[in-house]
């Protein structure tokens, strides 16, 4: 069979541009699949060592206030293992030069005692001592500001600035995405971290003594978390319960299991596309092959080579792109797990998050290459076994030439010229081929538009949350509930503060039969300055007082529709609330419940209370107003949304490359599929061009006939095209939703004009070629040959 | 001499839209070892049909066809494919080489198939193309391609070579070049040539000659006197 491998080889560097384009598409799929998958495996098992190592526990609360002394009730309750209740508070980094204040989430550290949930890991330093003003600050935020160990920071603390001295920095499990609150979608590890402070020196300072706020438990085996939370909850009802949570839903956790989730997505369905694309390119120029070598296989079969032997031949061309495909791909993606890692490494925290280089994923990924490609390679070459060997010898009847429909419409047809008729047969007679040209552009045209479409999908996924949503210059949430009335008095104190619009962000746990779902209900002055709640055409709803709102995301979870009443409890009241859905809001950041704020007043009975106010202020006064704000012992945390913008401008910079990939690929696709069409219909349509330049056409007047059809084709592929991409772009919605962010189907104002300008440029490249295949033709050589 | 192949009855039809058409009717032939057959006949007339049934590339419709005990009328694909690689070496009036090996190339793929294969060099040697084994057949002449076809054909050592108007798409010297390549395999090798033409004038190189028309052996004629190749036109 060495002859036949000779055979292969050469064939298919004589038409080496397609076969290229079908292995680049192959790798590609192949290098997400490994690189993802790596990824995905290397964040899983650093994940489950840390977890395990550090014990993290399965059920996390947080309440108002709940005495020390009381933890051990509920290590009576049958399938608790252990408890672990820390006092838990986010402080200011005390640092005058700096424009934006920095957090830590400091925790109560018990020296005393071995073992704790949710353990600390010092990487570096030294251990906390009673005496001595001793503080661990979280490894990223340490690392991010430049500190050294023995630095001194300072916070401040019941509105006292307190020094430090660092001990050491630490990471945690509970801390392994350590982002301030749910509406931060990445870590800022220069304002945010973790910190751990002795916990009698704490207490001290903080004046809270034998209290704790956050309380972890850890389950004995064979006991779940449905099963112990309602004693779990009753009892810690008695101490103000704000929340509490499964492992599964505690802040950390989530993102990172939303991360996993979304690499296990993305490792299946890109490889799917991607292999799909390919088995398809091969599939076609398989089944074009084995047409036009017709007589070879013929001549292979009278010869004594077997139908399994030639049927072998042929698959080892689709067999060979899937292995070299295969091979770049998995080595691709090996290597691009590891860039992958590195990113993760800066927004997670882990003791070890090795770039394994397991070559486990290649295997597979060439295996799956190899499925695919043969599958596809012998759907395409499958009729060999029909043939028989005289069969093969003769010449295919020649296709039935029939009118087209087109030329019923004697009006159009009579303005075409010669060409144009021609093509328009041809098109007509090939309608395997037609509707495969028509295929490939319809899908490179949809991937074009969605990767043009991606810089306003950020648009309105994060910018617009800025320049339409949030309207306010600064956001303060106190550290307890504040009557209204003092705040406003208070805020309007400050110099350079323009205007105070209080709110209630009320941390709810709303329930529909078995699912539940923490989140904060916002609630908003019905003529809000500051917060525009927007519907899906970007027009202001007007917060009804007949009930609440939820965001599309928490709606589905919960599978409720407008009119379904919720019980929804909070930590203010102990009774649980009876709130109508009035209405669903798409958000793309993030998951709240919106209310009208008298709403929400007349059902918890809470008057003229606030958690939070928004301001407009004087931009040039910020930093004053900040300084001011920092003094005082209710100011909790203070957001100013340019900030953030300005954040997440910097980062989401650093992934725009991703369009540009997207759309070198489709345009490879787009290439691969036009030029594939073009030299197929090429080959077989030798005689037939010969014939027109024998008898007198030019180079020009023949490749007429070609573009027309190309022309044509490519009309009718954006055409379809246009709803082909509406329907991709859901999907792609679809398929990147998770709770925190979901995908806004936005097509971009210019994508369908790229796409379109795209699909020109392929079309024109493959004419060259075609002209260029045209001009080379031996008249003679072709017409003498037999067909 | 013993019986090589032996046909009773074979028959052949194909349907065609509507139309049944009977391309061999009941033929009766028997066909010797190291013979050297002529088939003769117009276009139409089934010889090809008959070509087809000889080298196990089509089955029959009708009748019984053997090569020596092996039954080929009603042999598997496996049978047949077996039967081509061991018994049969064709060549065709369009040389059908693979373009994209080379003659020696070409060669190498038939023997490749073969138990006993004949040394490829020597093959080459004797179809006089030991220079050009290394060209594509796009470099090559007719005549030249239908020689590394013959070679192709040769080299896996069958019994019998099966020529389907081997002489048809070249010019008279060449044709006479190719014919006596034949005449010399026949001989040298003492392998069976069958060769189909509608040329009456190579009818008398062979040992025999069958006469076919509309999808019958009108008649076998013996030739008393047979004549080389370069005492032939046509």
């Amino acid at each position: 069979m060495v002859m036949l491998v000779r055979k292969m080889i050469r064939d298919m560097l004589e038409n080496k541009l397609a076969y290229i384009a079908c292995i680049i598409v192959m790798a590609l799929g192949l290098m997400t699949y490994s690189s993802m998958s790596i990824l995905m495996e290397n964040l899983l098992s650093a994940k489950d060592n840390f977890y395990s190592n550090y014990e993290m526990a399965d059920a996390f609360s947080k309440v108002q206030s709940m005495p020390e002394n009381q933890l051990n009730t509920f290590e009576k309750i049958e399938g608790i293992e252990s408890v672990e209740g820390v006092l838990k508070q986010d402080i200011k980094v005390y640092k005058p030069e700096d424009s934006e204040t920095g957090y830590l989430r400091v925790n109560t550290y018990d020296i005393s005692k071995d073992r704790r949930l949710n353990d600390v890991l010092l990487k570096e330093g030294y251990s906390l001592t009673e005496n001595g003003r001793l503080i661990w600050i979280g490894e990223k935020y340490f690392k991010a500001n430049n500190l050294k160990i023995d630095d001194n920071i300072d916070l401040i603390i019941a509105g006292k600035v307190q020094s430090f001295k660092i001990a050491g920095y630490v990471i945690s499990p509970e801390y392994v995405y350590a982002t301030r609150n749910q509406t931060d979608i990445f870590p800022d590890s220069e304002h945010f971290d973790i910190a751990y402070i002795s916990e009698n020196l704490f207490e001290k300072l903080t004046g809270q003594n034998g209290v704790v706020t956050d309380v972890s438990f850890k389950f004995k085996e064979g006991y779940d978390y449905d099963e112990l939370k309602p004693e779990i909850e009753s009892k810690l009802k008695n101490y103000g319960l704000v929340k509490l949570v499964p492992l599964k839903d505690q802040s950390s956790n989530f993102m990172l299991d939303s991360e996993l989730e979304q690499l296990i997505n993305s490792s299946k369905s890109m490889p799917i596309l991607f292999l799909g694309i390919s088995s398809f390119i091969l599939y076609i120029m398989l089944k074009r092959l084995t047409e036009m070598q017709r007589s070879q296989i013929g001549i292979l079969k009278a010869m004594g080579y077997s139908s399994g032997q030639i049927l072998f031949h042929y698959l080892s061309y689709a067999l060979t792109i899937g292995l070299i495909g295969g091979i770049l791909g998995g080595i691709l993606g090996t290597w691009m797990s590891r860039y992958f890692t590195d990113i993760y490494k800066t927004f997670f925290s882990f003791p070890i998050l090795m770039n394994s280089h397991t070559y486990k994923y290649s295997l597979y990924g060439i295996l799956i290459s190899l499925f695919f490609s043969g599958f596809a390679g012998f759907q395409g070459a499958k009729r060999i076994l029909k043939l028989t060997p005289s069969m093969a010898m003769s010449p295919e009847a020649p296709k039935k030439a029939k009118r087209s429909s087109l030329e019923k419409v004697k009006l159009i047809w009579s303005q075409f010229t010669m060409q144009g008729r021609m093509a328009v047969r041809n098109i007509s007679r090939s309608k395997g081929r037609s509707a495969f040209t028509v295929l490939g552009l319809m899908f490179s045209f949809s991937l074009m538009v969605v990767a043009w479409s991606y810089n306003d999908i950020v648009d309105v996924l994060i910018f617009d949350q800025f320049s339409e949503v949030k309207l306010y210059d600064m956001k303060v949430s106190y550290l307890n509930i504040q009557p209204s009335e003092n705040v406003e008095n208070y805020l309007y104190n400050i110099d350079g503060v323009y205007y105070v619009e209080n709110l209630i962000e009320l941390p709810v746990q709303i329930k529909n039969g078995v699912n539940e779902k923490t989140t904060v209900v916002i609630g908003l002055n019905n003529d809000s300055k500051m917060y525009r709640v927007l519907d899906k055409d970007g027009k202001e709803v007007n917060l009804k007082e007949d009930g609440i709102y939820l965001s599309e995301n928490i709606a589905n979870q919960l599978e409720v529709s407008i009119g379904d009443v919720l019980r929804v409890e909070n930590p203010i009241s102990d009774e649980f609330l009876l709130l109508e859905l009035a209405g669903i809001i798409p958000q793309y950041i993030g998951s709240n419940g919106y209310a009208n704020i008298s709403y929400l007043e007349n059902k918890t009975g809470f008057n003229n209370l606030t958690t939070t106010s928004y301001l407009k202020i004087d931009d040039k006064k910020q930093k004053s107003i900040r300084k001011e704000l920092d003094k005082s012992p209710f100011v909790g945390v203070i957001e100013v949304p340019d900030e953030s913008k300005a954040k997440i401008n910097d980062l989401l910079d650093s992934f725009g490359y991703m369009n540009y990939v997207m759309a070198i690929i489709s345009v490879i696709v787009g290439f691969a599929i036009v030029y594939n069409s073009s030299v197929i219909s090429l080959s077989e349509r030798q005689r037939e061009f010969a014939s027109l330049r024998v008898l007198g056409m030019s180079v020009k007047e023949v490749l007429q006939i070609v573009t027309f059809e190309q022309w044509v084709l490519g009309f009718i592929s954006i055409i379809l095209g246009i709803p082909l991409s509406i329907a991709m772009m859901e999907g792609v919605s679809v398929s990147y939703q998770t709770d925190v962010y979901s995908f806004p189907a936005v097509i971009g104002d210019n994508a369908f004009v790229y796409a379109v300008l795209g699909m020109i440029v392929f079309v024109v490249l493959s004419q060259i070629n075609v002209k260029r295949k045209i001009k080379k033709l031996d008249i003679v050589e072709v017409l003498k040959e037999r067909e | 001499m013993t019986k090589i192949l032996s046909a009773k009855k074979l028959s052949k039809s194909y349907q065609m839209g509507e139309v049944k058409v009977e391309a061999l009717k009941e033929i009766d032939f028997d066909i010797y070892d190291g013979e050297f057959v002529v088939v003769l006949g117009p276009s139409g007339s089934g010889k090809s049909t008959m070509l087809n049934m000889i080298g196990g590339m089509d089955k029959a419709s009708g009748g019984t066809i053997f090569y020596k005990e092996q039954a080929l009328h009603d042999a598997n694909d496996a049978i047949l494919t077996k039967y081509r690689r061991e018994a049969i070496g064709f060549v065709f009036q369009f040389y059908n080489l693979i373009p994209n090996l080379t003659a020696l190339e070409n060669v190498k793929l038939a023997t490749e198939l073969s138990k006993n294969p004949l040394d490829v060099n020597k093959v080459l040697e004797d179809v006089d193309l030991l220079d050009r084994a290394n060209h594509f057949p796009s470099q090559l002449s007719g005549g030249q391609q239908q020689r590394v076809a013959i070679a192709r054909a040769i080299a896996k050592n069958p019994d019998i070579l099966l020529c389907d108007e081997p002489t048809g798409a070249l010019d008279f010297s060449t044709g006479l070049s190719v014919l006596q390549l034949l005449k010399k395999f026949n001989k040298e090798y003492n392998k069976t040539v069958v060769i189909i033409t509608h040329n009456a004038g190579i009818g008398k190189i062979g040992d025999r000659v069958f006469y076919i028309k509309d999808g019958y052996i009108e008649k076998v004629v013996e030739n008393k006197t047979v004549l080389e190749p370069e005492e032939v036109s046509w």
